[in-house]
């Protein structure tokens, strides 16, 4: 057990020894840094480990490319199979392949990858797996240098790789950690024998309290040996201070006194003969010994004493001497211990007060004197010196609210008795004092009493002296009461001026005489005036005029007493003589004794307030006047549907008054299926916000108060005022409107059919002609061939109905005819009343009516004629019982509202023929169609259904307009239209079919036509005639020979050609290069001739009358050729 | 497969490509075997060989332009297999019949022999038991020679090697095409006289064939037709003649 604990007693020292704390310091960095070397050195080997990966398995594969190239190319597997194997004896791949270029896999081998607990480690270092590939292509030295026959690929299980490492870096970190425990120990050893060991010889010596010690050999020049003799020289130098001290001892004014481990003096400084002993009296003997305890305790030593026999120190004792009589000594003493704790002795100091003590009762009498004095003041009397409480009476506390004067002289600060900034200028005035400084006796603070409420006070001080030293007295004395009085006063006085100021509101006070002795700045600002201005005035300076009257009444009631309190509206007028409404409230003060000395006014600015109420009332006005006098029908109603406003367009559309609807629900104005949605629509709206009409419009059906209902357009919009939803629509009637768009339906269908019509016709004529052509040329060839003569003819019979039929269908078509002239339309009724009767039954009574002064037409007279009679006889069929065929004949003027009205017609002056029978009349359905060609009523055999439309035809194409009114059993009426005419110049007379000698000639006529068998016919007419003849297939052509030949003498030309130029344009072209070149037009279809004939140009007018139509006869054209010929000029 | 193995046992290419002319307009790709005597390098660039004459005879009786590759036997019928080549000569086989086209016949026979060693006859395959046979590696899969368990084998890399083995001693018999093991013994300066025995355990003809989607039907009938009338014209048994070493005639 003994040499246990001797053992750990030796192992505890050790372990404290400061070669143990080096040797393990040591340990701990080599083992730090040995850990950072290693890891470095496994990071190093890292790196090269994963690039010596790359370049191995990359030499490996290179090794194995001439081989595996030879397999590939030439597809050998067996050889590929053995550089396969070759390459898989490698244990770290685990799957070799060779693959030729077209994708086959020639030969393979793979193996499981290994497993293991560091699989993870080894993936993050070196990746899962490598996989290195190489082309198989032959090299420039071989045969098919550039030959890709394939590729070699490995793939490398990185796991075994990582095994290699991790066995190399587990063995590094070993090593690193065994080279640093033998480092460790063997840096104990040596800081034990070096350092430890003689370290601990030198503490021993210092210990057993060696001054000189001998340095340690071997140890004279490192630091222990100047640690050896750093000792030593503090050695010497405490021996000089203890001599030091003995000698200041003996020499200092105190005596100085020192007692061993028995209280007996050993030393006592000389000194100690002041009070008549001399120092060895002291030495050897005890205090008892020398003054007896008995004597000691009397004179109040007791504390000392026992002070003495316990071993503690005292401090500034203050006794009666025990030496001398009537002297007082302070005494100082400590004890001294050694190291080890034991009781060595005393030594102290000892200083004669006598005189002080003298001092001090001096003044305590002078100050018990204050103290009777101050405490019997009123007034709260404070002493303080440097702000430090040193005598208060109870005045005082009474006035700070303390329990007692010792609470007040417990404070650090007479600034406590105040408040923040009064403290501060307490404490400046008292150093101001304290310097010297004059400063008033009276001021006024701000304290806070004990409970922390605030007083204030007022004080005065001077300088006194107390205690000996300087001091300041102050009295004080409590004013807040009268402070609260004279601050509510303040108060009262802010609030109002605040009040008054800064009101938003004008303020004035004015006097008994109107004067207006005080205004604030709004009032000021209302007037656009200055304070200063308004200020001493009198309020009717700046009244308007109309109301000056007035407000003196008021002013009158308000001195009379009247009233308290007036309000009143009234205007001012600004500096630049605008007008400010205010509404006025003035109130009377009076003061007691003194009765009503002034008045309070409150004016209130009202003018945007007029102005806006007077907006309102024009808003309103203007919506009003918009919503009554619109052309559109306008109704308000609200979210219920209830009808507010209706106005009076709305009421001529709906044929009720206002007094019939309003209040009503709108659903009266709907068609049954319409009104019953109509409360759903609008409740779902007023939740959904989904609109299907409002601010969108459509075209609805409105129901008259009649029952009748009418196609309209609503339009609905949306008011909101607050909450409440109105709704406002806007109607426009649109029967009008859609009767319109059915006629321009209607003449926009004719004429597309009329369009077609032409076309055909025209292309049927054009054959027509070559037919013709042919037969009576083909006449004369068998002109003795009586049978084949008879063949010829009948041919020419059939042609000429055939022509007969397309000059109807022209006529629908709007194609004009050769017949137009100026006609009287009076004169050709009354020549054909006969005509009209004849096919009429005795039951239809034929009535006509002709306008006197009718105005010329330019048109067909035939045609007219055979317009009239096919009305006639359509109103003989409609008239089977009898009836009456009125024919009426007037002036008629259309004016623009007419034409828009209807899309057919033109504005102008007319001649209008009214044909009108009182038959069966036609449905709308029948109107619709009348004049579609081959449209009848009537049996099929019974009409050809070309007769109306013959008639429209021949309305159109004379530029005039035809319209139908009609009933189912009331009868129908036409009124044609025929445009008033002017005169067109006519160059010869009609043409007449038969002839017995054809007008020839011998004149040079260029033929021009699109087609070639009727240019044919044509050049072999004419030259049969004697004529010169050149011929052109269009226009362009044409002015080309006319350009190259000026002995042209005619120019025949087809109208509708191929190409950019129609027949028109080229005789307008020829006329421009020869004008003295005659023309002479012919079509089977022209569009145009109708404008033309009455065209401004004078020329193509008279081209467009005289043109010969297609299809002619060889007397036709003899007979139009020979007359253009001989025309004159035309310009 | 047996057939299909002589087909490419009998068909080799040289590495290098022989071309001609071009033909205005159309040029067909042949593809010939890497073996002697059907391809033979000649010096420079220049190809012979009894099949790359073949199958320029044929380009220029077709007038067309030939590009000639001679590759390895697996690699010509790969070739053809995947449209990178036109045409080549090949033995007529079931298989050849269904892979590609067949053209028109070039030879009536190609026989494929086992040669012995001198002193050592042969008139059937058992003969060979317990004999060693060098053969080319790959070659005769499925026949008796290459499976006859009694039959020590040896594979080579060609007909260049077997002979030497054959005239070393190493091996008691080679077998291959006859055209083939005779070009290389007489390279090695062997005549009949220095060999044991012939059997042919095999004979085919041999037909050019086309790769089915590669030229147009005209051009194959055209070809046809200048095949046919070359062989008429025996311009093939003369260049085979030509190639037959003396020795062996």
């Amino acid at each position: 057990m003994r040499t246990e604990r001797n053992r750990t007693s030796k192992f505890a020292r050790f372990s404290r020894s400061l070669s143990f704390r080096q040797m393990r310091l040591a340990v701990v960095a080599g083992l730090f840094l040995g850990f950072v070397f290693s890891a470095l050195q496994i990071f190093a080997d890292l790196r090269n480990e994963r690039r010596n990966v790359d370049v191995r398995f990359g030499q490996a594969l290179n090794s194995f490319e001439e081989p595996a190239f030879q397999a590939a190319y030439g597809l050998d597997r067996d050889l590929a199979e053995t550089v396969v194997r070759g390459l898989f004896q490698q244990i770290a791949i685990f799957e070799v392949k060779i693959v030729d270029n077209f994708g086959d896999t020639m030969a393979i081998e793979s193996r499981a990858r290994k497993r293991g607990a560091l699989k993870w480690l080894s993936t993050k270092l070196f990746g899962d797996t490598k996989t290195y590939s190489v082309p198989l292509q032959a090299t420039s030295k071989s045969f098919r240098s550039g030959f890709h026959a394939g590729d070699l690929t490995i793939r490398v299980d990185t796991y075994i790789i990582a095994e290699t490492f991790f066995q190399r870096s587990g063995l590094i970190l070993i090593f690193g950690l065994l080279r640093n425990l033998f480092l460790a120990v063997i840096l104990a050893t040596l800081f034990h024998y070096l350092l430890s060991r003689p370290l601990r010889h030198v503490a021993k010596l210092i210990k057993d309290g060696r001054g000189d010690i001998q340095i340690p050999s071997r140890h004279e020049q490192d630091e222990l040996g100047a640690l050896v003799q750093a000792h030593n020289d503090l050695s010497h130098k405490k021996g000089e201070a203890e001599v030091r001290f003995r000698e200041f001892a003996e020499l200092g004014a105190d005596w100085f006194w020192e007692l061993d481990d028995q209280l007996r003096f050993t030393f006592v400084s000389g000194n100690i003969s002041k009070f008549g002993a001399e120092p060895e009296h002291f030495i050897g003997k005890t205090a008892a010994d020398l003054v007896g305890e008995e004597t000691a305790l009397s004179a109040g030593w007791a504390e000392e004493l026992q002070a003495l026999n316990d071993h503690m120190s005292f401090k500034d004792s203050e006794k009666p001497s025990t030496i001398g009589v009537g002297k007082w000594v302070q005494s100082n003493g400590a004890p001294k211990f050694d190291a080890d704790g034991r009781f060595l002795g005393y030594r102290g100091a000892t200083v004669d007060i006598t005189e002080r003590k003298q001092a001090e009762a001096a003044l305590r009498e002078s100050n018990q004197r204050f103290q009777d004095l101050a405490e019997g003041s009123l007034q709260g009397i404070l002493v303080h010196r440097n702000l430090k409480p040193l005598y208060a009476n109870e005045s005082l506390c009474r006035i700070f609210g303390y329990e007692s004067v010792d609470d007040i002289l417990a404070l650090e600060s007479i600034t406590e008795l105040s408040t923040g900034v009064d403290g501060e200028r307490i404490r400046d005035r008292a150093l101001q004092r304290t310097a010297g400084d004059v400063i008033s006796t009276l001021s006024e603070f701000e304290g806070r009493r004990a409970d922390g409420t605030v007083i204030w006070f007022e004080t005065s001080g001077r300088t006194i002296q107390w205690d000996g030293e300087e001091a300041i007295q102050a009295t004080v004395m409590d004013i807040t009461e009268r402070r609260i009085a004279e601050k509510a006063l303040r108060d009262s006085e802010e609030r109002f001026r605040s009040v008054f100021e800064k009101s938003h509101v004008g303020m004035a006070i004015h006097d008994t005489t109107g004067r207006l002795t005080t205004v604030n700045q709004a009032f000021a600002d209302m007037l656009d005036r200055s304070r200063e201005e308004v200020q001493q005035s009198r309020d009717s300076d700046f009244t308007h005029p109309d109301d000056i009257t007035e407000s003196a009444k008021i002013l009158e009631r308000w001195i009379s007493g009247d009233a308290e309190q007036i309000q009143f509206e009234k205007r001012y007028l600004r500096a630049d003589g605008s007008v400010v409404w205010t509404i006025n409230n003035i109130t009377a003060v009076e003061l007691e004794g003194q009765g009503k000395v002034f008045a309070i006014t409150q004016v209130l600015d009202i003018s945007e307030q007029r102005q806006a109420e007077a907006s309102q009332r024009r808003s309103e006005e203007l919506f009003r006047t918009a919503f009554e006098t619109s052309f559109n029908g306008n109704i308000m109603i609200d979210s219920d549907g209830v009808i507010e406003l209706f106005n009076t367009a709305a009421q001529k559309m709906f044929g009720y008054t206002v007094e019939e609807v309003i209040g009503r629900n709108v659903r009266m104005l709907m068609p049954a299926q319409d009104a019953n949605a109509h409360d759903s629509y609008l409740e779902h709206y007023s939740k959904t916000n989904e609109a299907k009409i409002i601010d969108i419009g459509r075209d609805v059906i409105g129901r008259r108060k009649n029952g009748e209902e009418f196609p309209m357009h609503l339009g609905v919009g949306e008011m909101k005022l607050g909450e409440r939803r109105s709704y406002v629509g806007s109607i426009v009637e649109l029967t009008e409107v859609k009767a319109f768009e059915s006629q321009l339906r209607h003449a926009q269908k004719m004429e597309s059919v009329g369009q077609l019509t032409g076309g055909i016709v025209h292309d049927f004529n054009n054959i027509l002609g070559i037919v013709m052509g042919n037969l009576q040329l083909l006449q004369r060839q068998v002109k003795d061939n009586a049978e084949a003569l008879e063949f010829a003819d009948s041919a020419l019979d059939g042609i000429r109905r055939g022509a007969a039929i397309t000059k109807k269908l022209f006529s629908f078509s709007g194609q004009e005819t050769s017949g137009v002239k100026q006609t009287d339309v009076n004169n050709l009724i009354e020549d054909m009343e006969e005509l009209i009767a004849l096919p009429l039954t005795p039951s239809i009574r034929v009535e006509t009516h002709l306008a006197e002064d009718l105005w010329p037409v330019v048109i067909d007279p035939g045609e007219l004629e055979d317009a009239i009679l096919n009305l006639s006889l359509n109103a003989r069929d409609a008239m089977p019982e009898g009836g009456a065929l009125i024919i009426n004949t007037s002036n008629q003027v259309l004016d623009e509202n007419y034409a828009m009205q209807n899309p057919s017609a033109r504005s102008g002056e007319f001649v209008m023929v009214l044909v009108r029978d009182t038959g069966s009349g036609m449905s709308d359905e029948v109107m619709e169609k009348i004049f579609e060609p081959f449209f009848s009523t009537k049996d099929f055999g019974q009409g050809s259904g070309l007769g109306l439309s013959m008639v429209y035809g021949f309305v159109e194409r004379s530029g005039g307009h035809i319209k139908v009114f009609s009933e189912p059993g009331a009868g129908t009426t036409f009124r044609i239209y025929l445009p008033r005419g002017s005169v067109l110049p006519m160059r010869g007379e009609a043409i007449s079919e038969h002839r017995a000698v054809l007008p020839g000639g011998n004149e040079t006529i260029l033929v021009v036509d699109d087609e070639d068998e009727l240019i044919d016919v044509a050049v072999s007419y004419l030259e049969d005639l004697g004529y010169h003849t050149l011929a052109a297939k269009d226009g362009r052509q044409a002015l080309e020979i006319v350009q190259s030949h000026t002995d042209l003498d005619l120019l025949f030309c087809d109208v509708v050609m191929s190409g950019d130029l129609d027949g028109y344009q080229v005789a307008l072209a020829a006329h421009v290069s020869n004008p003295d070149l005659k023309v002479l037009l012919t079509s089977g279809y022209t569009k145009k001739r109708g404008q033309f004939v009455n065209a401004d140009d004078g020329y193509l007018s008279s081209l467009a009358v005289n043109l010969l139509s297609k299809p002619y006869n060889h007397e036709e054209l003899a007979c139009a050729v020979r007359c253009a010929l001989s025309a004159e000029r035309q310009k | 497969m047996v057939v299909r193995s002589l087909v490419l046992l009998l068909l080799f290419a040289v590495s290098d490509v022989s071309t001609s002319t071009l033909a205005i307009g159309e040029t067909v790709r042949f593809a010939t075997v890497d073996f002697a005597p059907y391809a033979l390098k000649a010096g420079g660039d220049e190809r012979r060989g009894l099949i790359v004459e073949v199958n320029a005879a044929i380009a220029a009786r077709t007038d067309v332009g030939i590009i000639d590759s001679v590759l390895p036997v697996a690699r010509v019928v790969k070739n053809l297999q995947h449209d990178i080549s036109d045409c080549a000569v090949l033995l007529l086989s079931p298989w050849s019949k269904e892979e590609f086209i067949p053209v028109a016949e070039v030879f009536d026979r190609f026989d494929s022999v086992v040669i012995t060693r001198k002193g050592l006859p042969i008139t059937r395959i058992k003969d060979l038991h317990g004999r060693n046979l060098a053969l080319p590696r790959g070659s005769y899969v499925g026949f008796p020679i290459a499976t006859d368990p009694e039959i020590r084998r040896f594979s080579t890399n060609g007909y260049a090697q077997s002979a030497r083995l054959l005239k070393a001693g190493r091996v008691d018999a080679i077998a291959g095409t006859a055209l083939s093991i005779y070009y290389h013994l007489s390279v090695m300066k062997m005549g009949r006289t220095d060999i044991g025995g012939i059997l042919s355990f095999a004979s085919k003809p041999v037909w050019l064939h086309c790769a089915k989607r590669q030229l147009s039907e005209k051009l194959v009938v055209r070809m046809r037709q200048a095949t046919n009338s070359l062989r008429k014209e025996g311009a093939f048994r003369r260049m085979l003649d030509r190639y037959v070493p003396v020795g062996f005639r």
